[in-house]
């Protein structure tokens, strides 16, 4: 590599590589979504819910849109993950790592502003799971999850969580003439928070 | 640094998951013969759901020592040190036990089937690989020790027409088929009830389709995990 970091673990696997990625930051913490509000995300982030309340948060993105919506009555906390690059570093007093080309340009920050350290769980890639596949089993406390852009209707629910204290369930489905499940048209994410 | 790994075909029984062979049977481990503790067999690896605890059990006919001892690791990051743990001997099984306490959420990530590669650290952080950075509270920010950190290999927009797949993407590192190391997420891509933006992998580059009748801007970001 020509400058910068690599860290890989003992089984060679890489852990980070500052040549040729960027390292992804839960910049603040959870936050309240509570039912009947909205908040508008940045285009390049991802968001993830976790459980506030038993049940299935309506959640709405619409395609082209940056603003999500959160409607019915189970309430959820939200994380934002982005890229580091994403932030503007605070300019002092702050923890992390930096890295700087050979001409002293800074090209990575590493951990600037982080304030959690997450580690993700598994990705359902598109089309691996189908509507009442439990993503995860166990206390929820610290699980979050995610999947593209959540929609729903008076007869579907794409891209929806229900969500218990011990376990997570993905709700993707349209009713016609009874109920049918229907596969993610998203990868899911599962991450835990660190604490 | 780690002194020994197991595989564990993860089984259960009430509200233990994991493997345990003195009794309740369940699940099972391999090669099953304990690296620091000169090949002793591992009589289980459980976690109580109901009693939050995690257990550790070796065999022996008295208590064995914690050296050479330092931790577990789990698949999905979770790192349980030996000196958080109560060590006993439990003679009507002949075994040896290490339990962690308070351990609220399950260290198989939820998983309650499947296999799990499991690490045993040594007692003594000489060697290990990573690193670690604390924020001033003392809150753990970056942990590459136990944490695979996820990281962005490259994002962007790309416009797709109708029914169409766009142009090769550079995605360093992405294979045909390590989905569950590197994997395409999307910021804002368009869904129609039974369609949806395809992924098709290659080595080191990806494209995507869109199924839709009109043209759409994919917003997406390749992560490895």
């Amino acid at each position: 590599m020509a400058y910068g970091i690599q860290v890989f673990n003992q089984a060679g696997a890489t852990l980070l590589d500052s040549e040729l990625q960027t390292s992804i930051q839960v910049p603040y913490g959870p936050t309240s979504f509570a039912t009947g509000t909205s908040f508008t995300k940045q285009a390049e982030e991802i968001i993830l819910y976790n459980r506030a309340a038993n049940g299935v948060p309506l959640l709405k993105k619409p395609f082209g849109s940056y603003t999500i919506t959160l409607s019915g009555s189970v309430a959820v906390n939200r994380i934002s993950v982005r890229q580091t690059d994403e932030d503007t570093p605070p300019a002092s007093g702050t923890y992390g790592i930096n890295i700087y080309d050979a001409g002293g340009t800074l090209t990575k920050t590493f951990s600037d502003s982080y304030a959690r350290s997450f580690t993700i769980i598994g990705i359902f890639p598109t089309g691996t799971i189908n509507d009442g596949a439990v993503v995860y089993s166990g206390s929820t406390t610290d699980i979050w999850v995610g999947a593209g852009s959540p929609d729903w209707g008076s007869t579907w629910r794409y891209n929806q969580f229900n969500f218990s204290t011990t376990s997570i369930t993905f709700v993707n489905y349209i009713n016609f003439l009874g109920t049918i499940p229907m596969p993610n048209f998203s990868p899911v994410i599962v991450a835990k928070i660190r604490s | 640094m780690a002194v020994d790994t197991q595989t564990v075909t993860l089984g259960t029984s009430g509200n233990l998951v994991g493997y345990s062979s003195p009794g309740p049977v369940f699940g099972s481990i391999s090669d099953g013969s304990c690296n620091f503790k000169s090949g002793a067999a591992y009589e289980g690896l459980f976690w109580d759901s109901a009693n939050k605890y995690l257990r550790l059990q070796i065999n022996s006919t008295s208590q064995l020592s914690n050296a050479g001892f330092g931790g577990i690791s789990f698949p999905d990051g979770d790192f349980y040190p030996r000196t958080a743990s109560a060590i006993s001997f439990i003679s009507y099984i002949s075994t040896t036990q290490w339990l962690w306490s308070g351990v609220t959420e399950s260290p198989w990530g939820g998983s309650t089937s499947g296999s799990k590669v499991v690490t045993f650290a040594n007692d003594t952080s000489a060697g290990t690989y990573g690193f670690q950075v604390f924020n001033s509270s003392s809150v753990l920010i970056v942990d590459s020790v136990f944490d695979k950190q996820a990281s962005a290999i490259v994002q962007g927009s790309t416009f797709v027409g109708a029914n169409s797949t766009s142009g090769s993407i550079s995605c360093p590192g992405m294979t045909t088929t390590n989905s569950d190391e590197v994997c395409v997420l999307f910021y804002d891509e368009p869904t129609s009830g039974s369609t949806s933006v395809t992924v098709t992998r290659n080595n080191g580059s990806f494209t995507l389709s869109n199924p839709l009748a009109s043209s759409a801007t994919i917003v997406w970001v390749a992560l490895r995990y």
